[in-house]
């Protein structure tokens, strides 16, 4: 077998960086002006029947509800719901759709302990505007950190993967800034850039390769559709003075997971788009926050 | 050959059979590394166990008693030059992070957007900006950034992207002049030469300017049938300015972090010598720093360090070692001396003449290595090495501009421009512009280190007309 020439090997063994900058550099000369949407939530509507099982779930959706509640400028409302649900037996998304629509709540916060693995999962899936679901996994309580401060630290630094620019990934966006944002210079968001189906059949399309294409290649696409939500969410990040940290993996919830295992110190508050969240996994079923909520993240907020 | 049997008569001191055997090996592995025959670090490698063995076998390797002593001499070897290594492995890490910080790519964009879209004011801005970006990147990851953008805007803009391919190129050798740090080469002779950080703004920092100067000059009269700017001023006002440089930014937080360490570890070489350090402390230091404050998970940026030019360091610098144990560069060095009468401007400009040439056909990194010891053995002869260190300092990063494999910037500046946009420079063309570029720059070159030389301008140097 002939070696590797050097011509071959010594600019090409960067040429994953170089797939990175000419991505970076087509979004950054391509991607049309993004204004991320100014949110106005007036109410938070907290989910959490006091009869749905574990006492300290609901504590804990309580909790959560008035502290994100606080950072939107909302108001909370709980009593009449959970008597609601209580007197009502909600056993559907639909029950919940009607209470949403009946209370005006622009954001419901519920825990997944709270409404049982298939409840949430419609609920995420096909619920009534913005829902935060808890998941099952806490935050370790530190030393010397209040509980509440243990427990909202997830509202600071919230994971946001995108896949691509769509309505939806842009009020995601928004979210996941303003979250970020009311946390000040303490604010991290985490952005995960995932390579979609449709990322990787532009990548074969562009190589005219018909099996699979590089991560680099698939990147630069990525970049490239990604890159008006990024300078937004940057530009927003730079104006309110919290942190944005963007990055690329392949795959889909199992990458977002990895990058959970891989980085995250604590179960993160995943924020996703609805329609983002479908459009992740490879086949209808796998539909991203579902998928994540059964792992070991803080919530989901899907919008 | 012919030159090296001829070594034997003059070589009393030293047996001549190991001289030739030696010679051979490491002639054969600079053939096969520019004809590409073998990968430029496998060829070293493969040239570093046949010189280790050819030595063991000549009996090359002796230590007093006259036994063979493999470890004193292949690992003395090593070691002599494991600050050049170090340096470099350092510097990677620390370049990785920088480069990917976005931080670069952020001002790519600002400056580009500061030139209106104008095409001169472009080729201008874009040779500016690699000169910058080499300084503090080094040539590979600076001309990496440099070329995408280039690619990029000037499809954008419907330029011909050959004269900003070619200033890229071109002016990336310029910004390995710039500091200690800005280039492979630069480094090692640097560090061979204990150049202090500071006299390099005295020296080469000068001429890099003046020959990225020259090269934009050249490029724009060379092309200026093709710098033509397309649609109205306005039009392309309105376009730049769309341009959002914000869409590069991956970490704020990493921007700034990168720049202080970057800019913290450029202070440290620069008071290295002071503060009786090494400059491989320094680089170590700041890509260990680069490593705990980045975020990025180190696996990743260790990964990025070049490992391949590591390697062919090593074999390189076993194989120089061996041929120097033989005495056949101080033999060169002799001879090198004699041919100019002993007198040091005249050696100063004869090596310049045959760097600036040799620089073209094979990787500057090799003639540099082989230079090095030539020059060390000059300096044991009681020569003043100082105008030589600085002679091969600007000689070997600008040889490499005459042809398209001189410089590792010229490849990967050709290689975007004919991967991405389907346009090959051919040698012919190449050879033209870069050639062209090249005899102009070697005018001032030599006319330079004469003035250098004669004056007694570089610091450090013996009073002039100082001789062996």
């Amino acid at each position: 077998m002939k070696p590797p020439s050097h011509r071959d090997y010594e600019p090409f063994e960067l040429a994953a960086n170089m797939e990175e900058d000419l991505g970076l550099f087509e979004a950054a000369t391509h991607a049309p002006r993004v204004r991320l949407e100014e949110l106005r939530v007036a109410t938070v509507l907290v989910a959490a029947p006091a009869d749905a099982g574990s006492p300290r779930a609901v504590e804990s959706c309580r909790s959560l509800g008035h502290a994100i509640a606080s950072r939107l400028g909302a108001a909370v409302m709980e009593d009449t719901v959970m008597d609601d649900m209580a007197e009502r037996r909600v056993s559907s998304a639909e029950d919940l759709r009607q209470a949403v629509e009946r209370t005006g709540a622009g954001l419901v916060v519920t825990a997944v302990e709270l409404l049982g693995d298939e409840m949430s999962g419609t609920l995420l899936a096909e619920g009534p505007g913005p829902v935060l679901c808890l998941g099952r996994h806490r935050r370790r309580r530190r030393p010397g950190r209040s509980r509440d401060r243990g427990r909202h630290g997830m509202l600071d630094a919230p994971l946001l993967p995108l896949i691509d620019d769509t309505p939806a990934s842009r009020r995601a966006t928004a979210w996941a800034c303003r979250l970020a944002a009311a946390a000040g210079a303490a604010g991290r968001l985490r952005v995960i850039e995932l390579a979609g189906p449709r990322s990787r059949a532009a990548a074969r399309g562009r190589t005219g390769d018909e099996g699979d294409v590089g991560d680099a290649v698939v990147g630069r696409i990525v970049s490239g559709r990604l890159g008006a939500l990024v300078a937004a969410l940057q530009r927003d990040a730079s104006a309110r003075g919290f942190t944005a940290e963007v990055e690329f993996r392949v795959g889909g919830p199992a990458a977002v997971l990895r990058a959970v295992a891989d980085t995250m110190p604590e179960p993160p508050l995943v924020v996703i788009g609805r329609d983002e969240a479908e459009r992740a996994g490879r086949d209808a079923a796998a539909n991203l926050a579902v998928v994540l909520l059964a792992g070991p993240i803080g919530g989901v907020l899907v919008v | 050959m012919v030159s090296l049997l001829a070594a034997v008569a003059d070589a009393a001191d030293k047996p001549v059979l190991p001289m030739v055997v030696l010679g051979t090996i490491m002639t054969l592995t600079y053939v096969a590394i520019a004809f590409d025959w073998l990968h430029k670090s496998l060829a070293a490698m493969v040239g570093a166990i046949a010189a280790v063995v050819a030595a063991l076998v000549l009996g090359v390797f002796k230590d007093e008693a006259g036994h063979s002593a493999y470890d004193r001499a292949v690992h003395d070897i090593i070691g002599h030059d494991v600050g050049v290594i170090g340096v470099i492995v350092g510097t990677s890490v620390l370049v990785e992070i920088a480069g990917r910080s976005g931080l670069f790519h952020f001002l790519a964009i600002k400056i580009v957007k500061a030139t209106r879209g104008d095409a001169v004011r472009l080729l201008v801005a874009i040779a500016a900006a690699t000169v910058m970006f080499v300084t503090f990147l080094s040539i590979a990851p600076g001309t990496m950034i440099m070329v995408s953008l280039a690619l990029v805007v000037t499809h954008e803009l419907k330029l011909d992207p050959r004269p900003a391919m070619v200033v890229i190129a071109l002016c990336a050798n310029s910004g390995a002049l710039m500091t200690f740090a800005s280039g492979i080469c630069t480094i090692m002779i640097g560090t061979a030469g204990n150049l202090p950080y500071a006299h390099f703004f005295l020296v080469s920092t000068p001429m890099a300017f003046l020959s990225a100067f020259i090269t934009v000059s050249y490029v724009r009269w060379y092309y200026r049938d093709v710098i033509v700017n397309s649609g109205t001023d306005s039009e392309r006002d309105s376009q730049v300015a769309a341009f959002d440089e914000w869409a590069l930014v991956k970490d704020r937080r990493l921007f700034y972090r990168s720049a202080v360490i970057l800019g913290a570890t450029i202070l440290g070489f620069a008071s290295a010598q002071r503060l009786g350090i090494g400059t491989d402390f320094v680089a170590f230091c700041g890509g260990t720093a680069a490593l705990l404050l980045s975020g990025i998970h180190p696996d990743e940026a260790i990964r990025k360090v070049n490992w391949s030019l590591i390697l062919f360091f090593i074999g390189l610098f076993v194989i120089i070692g061996a041929v120097q144990e033989t005495g056949l560069l101080d033999w060169q060095a002799r001879k090198m001396i004699e041919l100019s009468g002993g007198d040091p401007v005249t050696t100063m400009l004869l090596i310049a003449v045959f760097v600036l040439g040799l620089s073209g056909i094979l990787d500057n990194i090799p003639v540099a290595a082989t230079l090095i010891p030539l020059v060390r053995s000059m300096e044991g002869q009681g020569f003043d090495a100082v105008p030589l260190w600085w002679t091969l300092v600007i000689t070997a990063n600008l040889g490499g501009n005459s042809t398209p494999i001189g410089s590792v910037s010229s490849v990967i500046a050709l290689n975007g421009l004919e991967k991405e946009r389907g346009i090959k420079v051919g040698w012919g063309e190449f050879l033209r512009v870069g050639g062209g570029v090249l005899a102009i720059q070697s005018v001032v070159v030599l006319a330079y280190l004469w003035i250098y030389a004669t004056f007694g301008l570089f610091p450090g140097m013996a009073a002039p007309g100082g001789g062996p």
